[in-house]
């Protein structure tokens, strides 16, 4: 059997270089604003709320609350073709951001269930060299 | 002097629609455009305005306007081209309606043309720029849909045989128009037994794929009263966007389409009770739901059960998609729900005509939840 297809990498750029910094030591890690304490996702060159250019790269709980799930039973890239169905998630997290993951489910515990409501937790799934993607898994009670 | 009747269209144009092998984006826009000024009386130098929307195959990509206006010898006082997937249509109407009462056009041609579908776009895109979300597999406009629909079902209790009812009202509207693609009607269990693709949507919750070209022409209303055709002048419109994904905590719900709704209803000092027919942006079943929640035709929350017992189908309170829409007509991304409410003003949707229809709502939506815009449409 061939190794089912590859996750995608990222495209690390100068602006996302320390979360993904971050990622590789196994930490989720998020732009709060120097000025006025605003904790901004997706990662920008200024503050949402404010416009400073200034803010630390802080360490998230890396626990969430899910929203929404989605399970794709189709793959729109084929990076994801081997890994239908899948579930993908808009979490919640506790410091303010919301942000979107696919559920790490080998078992396929979770596929047929509703996760809404349910706590997830971050793990990181190296997919390159030591690149590697934040992704979540349900906690266990 | 207020903008509301100010301009009116007066030539609508579309090719066949569907599977068109051998066909480019660029020569079906040529051919509405064709239709569209025929309908109208108009020839070409008449027109000094065009406005386009590159298809998703077309190679000129922005500079789509320069290589259509060179194709079919044009040269405007006023272009350009706009990219806001399914809002672009509206949007592009009402930029039209907006330059002729600027006294920057006077008569314009607003066009259209795809091969998606031999194309084979599969609209997968994904949102969040440099931390794409196809990172984590949320592609495709499926799946930002589906994040609607799901916390929809959640806080609203909505279910999947009532986005089926929006399905089932499309078709059976699509199966009176000939031009159509899909026109086998269709029940609520063919809904529930076709296969999920971004669970909670299943195929028949998701518009198509289709080829085409679709042109729209627009014109001040002093003009308009000349042409060929009874004039359908805009008395209303409105537009929102929000550029916020993740950081709008009700991004999933649009709320900004209620405010382009507000503000298309105040502008033609008209409210949802006036609306006798509408052509509402059905890229999926749930987002027929949303708008009819957003226009205020229900409450909040209440869209779902608002659909059922076939309310929104020809015969009911308030025909939705009276062409097929996206669903089931062609996904024309919204041009035809605006090529449709023309007929329905002007009397010539046939067998699908709603009797003595005088005011048409039309809207349109696009990108991830991001573009809307709203028009009233009346008589002029």
């Amino acid at each position: 059997m061939n190794a089912p297809t590859k996750k995608p990498a990222p495209q690390i750029t100068a602006l996302t270089q320390p979360f993904w910094d971050a990622a590789s030591k196994g930490e989720l890690r998020m732009q709060k604003c120097q000025s006025c304490g605003h904790i901004r996702f997706p990662i920008g060159p200024v503050c949402t709320a404010c416009l400073s250019d200034k803010s630390d790269w802080v360490r998230m709980s890396g626990r969430g609350t899910v929203l929404s799930h989605l399970v794709f039973h189709r793959a729109y890239s084929p990076a994801w073709k081997d890994h239908v169905p899948y579930s993908v998630v808009m979490v919640q997290l506790p410091e303010g951001p919301r942000m979107f993951t696919d559920i790490v489910d080998l078992e396929r515990k979770y596929i047929d269930q509703d996760l809404v409501g349910r706590t997830v937790e971050v793990l990181f799934d190296t997919v390159e060299g030591d690149v590697a993607v934040p992704r979540f898994k349900v906690a266990e009670p | 002097m207020s903008i509301s009747g100010r301009a009116a269209i007066v030539g609508v144009g579309a090719t066949e629609q569907g599977t068109l092998q051998g066909r480019t984006p660029l020569d079906l826009g040529i051919e509405a455009f064709k239709r569209a000024i025929a309908d109208a009386g108009l020839r070409k130098e008449d027109i000094d305005g065009l406005l386009t929307m590159p298809g998703t195959t077309s190679p000129e990509a922005s500079l789509h306007y320069l290589r259509f206006g060179e194709a079919v010898g044009i040269n405007p006082r006023y272009t350009g081209s706009m990219t806001m997937g399914g809002a672009t249509a509206g949007c592009l109407v009402q930029m039209a309606v907006m330059a002729i009462h600027a006294g920057l056009a006077s008569t314009v041609a607003c066009v259209f043309g795809d091969t998606a579908k031999t194309g084979g776009v599969t609209f997968n895109r994904a949102s969040g720029g440099e931390l794409s979300w196809g990172l984590w597999g949320m592609l495709g406009a499926a799946a930002n849909s589906g994040i609607a629909a799901d916390r929809h079902m959640h806080e609203y209790g909505t279910t999947s045989r009532q986005l089926a009812e929006v399905a089932v009202a499309c078709r059976k509207h699509a199966s009176m128009n000939e031009h159509a693609v899909m026109r086998t009607p269709i029940t609520i269990e063919d809904h529930q037994n076709s296969r999920m693709i971004v669970r909670p949507l299943r195929l028949l919750d998701c518009c198509l794929i289709s080829d085409g070209g679709v042109c729209i022409i627009v014109t001040g209303i002093d003009r308009a009263r000349d042409l060929k055709k009874k004039p359908v002048a805009i008395k209303g419109m409105g537009q929102a966007h929000t550029t916020m994904n993740m950081e709008h905590e009700r991004w999933w719900y649009v709320p900004h389409q209620k405010q382009a709704l507000s503000d298309a209803f105040r502008m033609a000092g008209l409210g949802p009770s006036d609306v006798d027919v509408a052509q509402l942006y059905d890229n999926f079943t749930i987002s027929v739901i949303l708008w009819l929640e957003h226009a205020g035709f229900c409450k909040e929350g209440e869209g779902g059960s608002f659909v059922e017992g076939g309310r929104i189908q020809l015969g009911g309170d308030l025909p939705v998609n009276t062409a097929g829409g996206n669903l089931s007509e062609s996904y024309m991304e919204g041009w035809l729900h605006i090529v449709e409410g023309v007929r329905q003003i002007r009397g010539e949707s046939s067998a699908r005509q709603v009797a003595d229809a005088e005011t048409c709502l039309v809207t349109g939506r696009g990108m991830s939840l991001n573009c809307s815009n709203a028009m009233i449409l009346q008589g002029g």
